[in-house]
């Protein structure tokens, strides 16, 4: 006998993702997801990010890893409140998942936050399918990756509000198309913006900050 | 590696509509219909799920998928088209506003259980 069932797989995820949507809100923060391969400069990024900002906007990091509480110390240096998620207890997942990014956040005094940074597992694959409920999605990608990574893991950056091109400062060294990255961004993603920078120079990343500054003041105009 | 999680709802939905009708029958076949732009691989679902329901009611059913194609629609012209070669750029007016139509579907279509 044949039962019709008709239910979607994802469909918790979802709830816990727009619970957490309405989390962010409540707490009057903006929400930024990042993702990207091991090892694309998420944290590198994080601490100029900060070290940039000084105190003009409160932040705090959720952190994900499989293992480890490197990158959490490394960004605590900033005087900034960390939280950290290890996904070995869930069995080594390479992804981070709304339920657990929420109950992240509740171990932070979001009050003076303005920005919430979820570093996701280094990941090109397995992020892009959970929506963590953020107020924006972010893939890194380096330049010593390759142009080909948006072909190959086009849902990622399909899924993406920002992609920043990291590690510039090393294309002087590198037989990097960028032109063709650009064109392979583009493919799987029209309407994508590709922001190129290099934590280590600094080269770059006024434009990130202005495209932070800008999320946060939209999503305080929201709330208002 | 995130199938794990999906395995895990796929159980739950499946045991929950397989008991629906009363009784306690045992599943035969599952028929989950997966978008071709998911990352989702059947055979891991499939290993998972053995895993997963040994000694259960669902144990030995057949997951059957089916790939839905990826099509996106553009909002200039309104052209629907199928993506192909991961090129989500509007083929007919070149527009790069474009929604994805079908693609990314993940639902249990239906089981089939013994009568």
């Amino acid at each position: 006998m044949e039962i019709k069932v008709l239910k979607k797989l994802m469909a918790a995820q979802e709830a816990d993702a727009e619970i957490n949507r309405k989390f962010f809100s409540d707490m009057n923060v903006a929400a930024v997801n990042m993702m990207s391969s091991p090892g694309s400069g998420k944290t590198a990024l994080l601490e100029k990010t900060l070290e940039a900002l000084g105190g003009e906007l409160g932040a705090a990091v959720v952190e994900g890893d499989i293992l480890t509480t490197l990158d959490a110390e490394r960004l605590a240096r900033f005087g900034i409140q960390t939280a950290q998620i290890n996904t070995g207890p869930f069995g080594g997942d390479c992804h981070l998942e709304a339920a657990w990014v929420r109950s992240a956040a509740e171990q932070l005094d979001l009050s003076l936050v303005d920005l919430l940074f979820v570093e996701n597992v280094g990941n090109l694959v397995c992020p892009a399918e959970f929506n963590l409920g953020v107020d924006a999605n972010v893939v890194l990608i380096s330049v010593t990756e390759g142009e080909d990574k948006p072909a190959k893991y086009p849902i990622m950056f399909r899924s993406c509000d920002l992609c920043v091109v990291s590690k510039i400062d090393l294309l002087p060294a590198l037989d990097f198309d960028m032109e063709l990255l650009e064109r392979n961004i583009r493919a799987a993603n029209p309407g994508l913006r590709a922001m190129k920078l290099s934590a280590k120079t600094g080269e770059g990343v006024c434009e990130w900050l202005d495209w932070l500054r800008g999320l946060s003041a939209s999503k305080k105009r929201k709330i208002k | 590696m995130h199938e794990f999680s999906i395995t895990q709802e796929l159980v739950k939905v499946v045991d929950e509509a397989r008991v629906e009708g009363g009784g306690n029958p045992r599943v035969l076949r599952v028929k989950i219909v997966v978008g071709g732009f998911t990352a989702v691989v059947p055979d891991c679902v499939r290993h998972y799920f053995d895993m997963l329901v040994e000694g259960t009611r669902m144990e030995g059913a057949e997951l059957d998928f089916e790939v839905a194609p990826v099509t996106a629609s553009c909002a200039a012209c309104g052209n629907v088209f199928d993506v192909v070669s991961v090129e989500f750029s509007c083929p007919a007016c070149g527009g790069g506003e474009t929604d994805i139509v079908s693609g990314r579907e993940l639902f249990v279509d239906s089981i089939e259980v013994a009568d």
